[in-house]
C-alpha cells in the first residue's frame, strides 16, 4: 500500500481550548475534513457473531 | 504555519492489512485518533455556538492539567469518551449543556490526577454524578442539582444536595468506583457507568452486580490466558489496543452480540461473555474493527456510491454498503485466524474446526466478488488483495 497521511492534523500537545480558538488555518480545514469523513462513514459496525448459522 | 501530520509508511499499512500491527503502529493509530477526537470536539463546540463560562472554566483547567502531564490527560479524555462527546454534540448542538458537565467532571479528575488545585461546578442529571475513570456518586433525593467539585492537596471533594464525598475513597452505598480487569499484561476497564458509552446502538446493561462483575472478570481472565497460549501475537495486539469493554443487555433470543464504534478506538461492547473460548475470539474480532477504524483515519479504501447497500455477504441476510463489507471481511479474517489457532487447544478443537470451516467458506464467497467492487480506490484494491492472501493462507494445521 502507498504511504498515507492522517486526515487529522497532529495536535498532540495542544489543548482543546487552544484548538477552539484556532483561527482559519490548516487545522480548520482538517476539522472540516474530519466532519465530512465521519458523515460518510457508518458510525457503528455491528458484529453479530451468530447472525447466520 | 503548516500543520504537523500523522503518517503511516507502506510497511506500517501492510502490517495492518495483514492483521499484525506492531506496538509502534498501534501507538501511531492512537496518536492520530487522539488528534481526531480533539479536533472534532473543538469543531463541535465551535459549531454549537454555546461555549459558555462553565465550558471555558473546564477547558482552562484541562489545559493547565495537560501542561503538567499530557499523557495522563490524554488517557483520561479517552476514559471520558471524548470522541462520542464530540460526535453527539455535532449531531445535536442542543446537547451543549451536557457537554459542560462532561467537560467539568473530566477537568476535575484531570486536576486530581495531575496534582493541581481546581474548583468547578457541574449539574447532576438523573440523580447520578459520574467522574470519568473514577466512579459514580448516586445523589438520592435530588435528581437535579448543582455539584461543587473542589480539588486541593490531592483530594477531590464533592458537595451536592447534602452529600459530601472525599476522593479517593473506598466504595460506599452511594459511591461506585469504576472496575477494571488486570491480568498478566491485559488492562481493561469494564465500563458500566459512563453516559458516553452509549454509542453502540445496542441496549446497554445496567450497573453490574458484584457477583456479575466477578463472573466477567473470571471469564475474561481465562480467555486472556487462552489467547496468550494459542495466539500470542493476537494477544499482544489486544494488550496494546483494547482498553474498555462495555456490557450490553442480554438479547431477547439469548444471542451473543458484540459491537465496535468508530468514535471509540479500543473500546467494544458485548453481551455477557459466554465462555473463555468465545470471549477470546470476541476480543480478537472487535479489536480488528478498531484496528481498521484507526487505519481509516489515514486511508480511504472506497469512494461513496449512489447505491450504498448493494453488496451481499455470507454472514448477514441483508445487503451491505462497501464499507460494511470491508469491515466484515477484515473482522472475520481475524476471527477465522483465531479459530485456526484454537485448533491446537484440546477443549476447543471441534468447535474451532467447525467455525474455521464456516468462516473460511463465507470469506471465500465474499472475496470472490469484493476485488471487483467498482467503489474500491487504488488503496482499497491493494488492501483487498492482502485480504485475499490471508484467506488463501487459512489452511488447516
Amino acid at each position: 500500500m502507498e504511504p498515507a497521511v492522517a486526515i487529522a492534523a497532529d495536535v498532540s500537545g495542544r489543548s482543546l481550548l487552544e484548538l477552539l480558538h484556532e483561527p482559519g488555518s490548516e487545522l480548520a480545514e482538517s476539522m472540516r475534513k474530519l466532519v465530512a469523513e465521519r458523515d460518510n462513514q457508518q458510525a457503528t459496525m455491528s458484529s453479530f457473531a451468530n447472525f447466520v448459522p | 504555519l503548516e500543520a504537523r501530520r500523522h503518517r503511516l509508511s507502506s510497511a506500517q499499512l501492510a502490517e495492518i492489512a495483514w492483521g499484525r500491527p506492531s506496538p509502534q503502529v498501534i501507538r501511531e493509530l492512537y496518536a492520530a485518533d487522539d488528534s481526531r477526537q480533539r479536533l472534532l470536539a473543538a469543531e463541535a463546540l465551535r459549531r454549537s455556538g454555546r461555549v459558555e463560562p462553565p465550558v471555558l472554566d473546564a477547558l482552562s483547567v484541562l489545559e493547565a492539567a495537560q501542561r503538567r502531564d499530557e499523557q495522563v490527560v490524554t488517557r483520561l479524555m479517552r476514559a471520558g469518551w471524548l470522541g462520542t462527546l464530540a460526535v453527539s454534540l455535532l449531531d445535536d448542538p442542543d446537547s451543549a449543556y451536557q457537554v459542560a458537565n462532561r467537560l467539568g467532571t473530566l477537568a476535575a479528575v484531570a486536576a486530581l490526577r495531575t496534582g493541581m488545585d481546581a474548583w468547578l461546578a457541574v449539574e447532576v442529571a438523573d440523580g447520578e454524578l459520574h467522574l470519568p475513570g473514577t466512579g459514580t456518586l448516586t445523589v438520592t433525593g435530588a435528581p437535579s442539582s448543582t455539584a461543587v467539585l473542589a480539588v486541593q492537596d490531592g483530594h477531590l471533594d464533592v458537595a451536592v444536595a447534602g452529600h459530601r464525598l472525599r476522593l479517593p475513597t473506598a466504595p460506599t452505598p452511594d459511591w461506585s468506583p469504576v472496575r477494571a480487569v488486570h491480568v498478566d499484561g491485559l488492562h481493561v476497564l469494564i465500563d458500566d457507568q459512563h453516559p458516553g458509552r452509549d454509542c453502540f446502538e445496542q441496549p446497554l446493561a445496567g450497573r453490574l452486580s458484584e457477583t456479575a462483575f466477578r463472573r466477567w472478570r473470571r471469564v475474561i481472565t481465562a480467555s486472556w490466558r487462552l489467547l496468550c497460549e494459542v495466539a500470542p501475537d493476537a494477544a499482544r495486539q489486544v494488550a496494546h489496543g483494547v482498553r474498555v469493554v462495555v456490557p450490553l443487555a442480554s438479547t431477547s433470543g439469548g444471542m451473543d452480540t458484540s459491537v465496535s464504534c468508530r468514535d471509540a478506538l479500543g473500546a467494544f461492547a458485548t453481551t455477557a461473555p459466554a465462555s473463555p473460548v468465545d470471549f477470546a475470539v470476541t476480543m480478537v474480532h472487535e479489536w480488528s474493527h478498531s484496528l481498521l477504524n484507526g487505519m481509516l483515519g489515514f486511508v480511504n479504501l472506497h469512494e461513496p456510491t449512489a447505491s450504498p447497500t448493494s453488496h451481499s455477504v455470507a454472514w448477514r441476510p441483508d445487503l451491505r454498503p462497501i464499507g460494511g463489507v470491508i469491515h466484515g471481511t477484515f473482522g472475520f479474517l481475524a476471527v477465522a485466524e483465531a479459530w485456526r489457532a484454537l485448533l491446537t487447544h484440546d477443549g476447543a478443537r471441534e468447535q474451532a474446526a467447525a467455525e474455521l470451516a464456516r468462516r473460511r467458506r463465507q470469506l471465500g464467497e465474499v472475496l470472490t466478488t469484493l476485488p471487483a467492487a467498482p467503489e474500491l480506490t487504488d488503496q482499497g484494491r491493494r488492501f483487498v488483495a492482502v485480504l485475499r492472501q490471508r484467506h488463501a493462507a487459512l489452511t488447516d494445521l
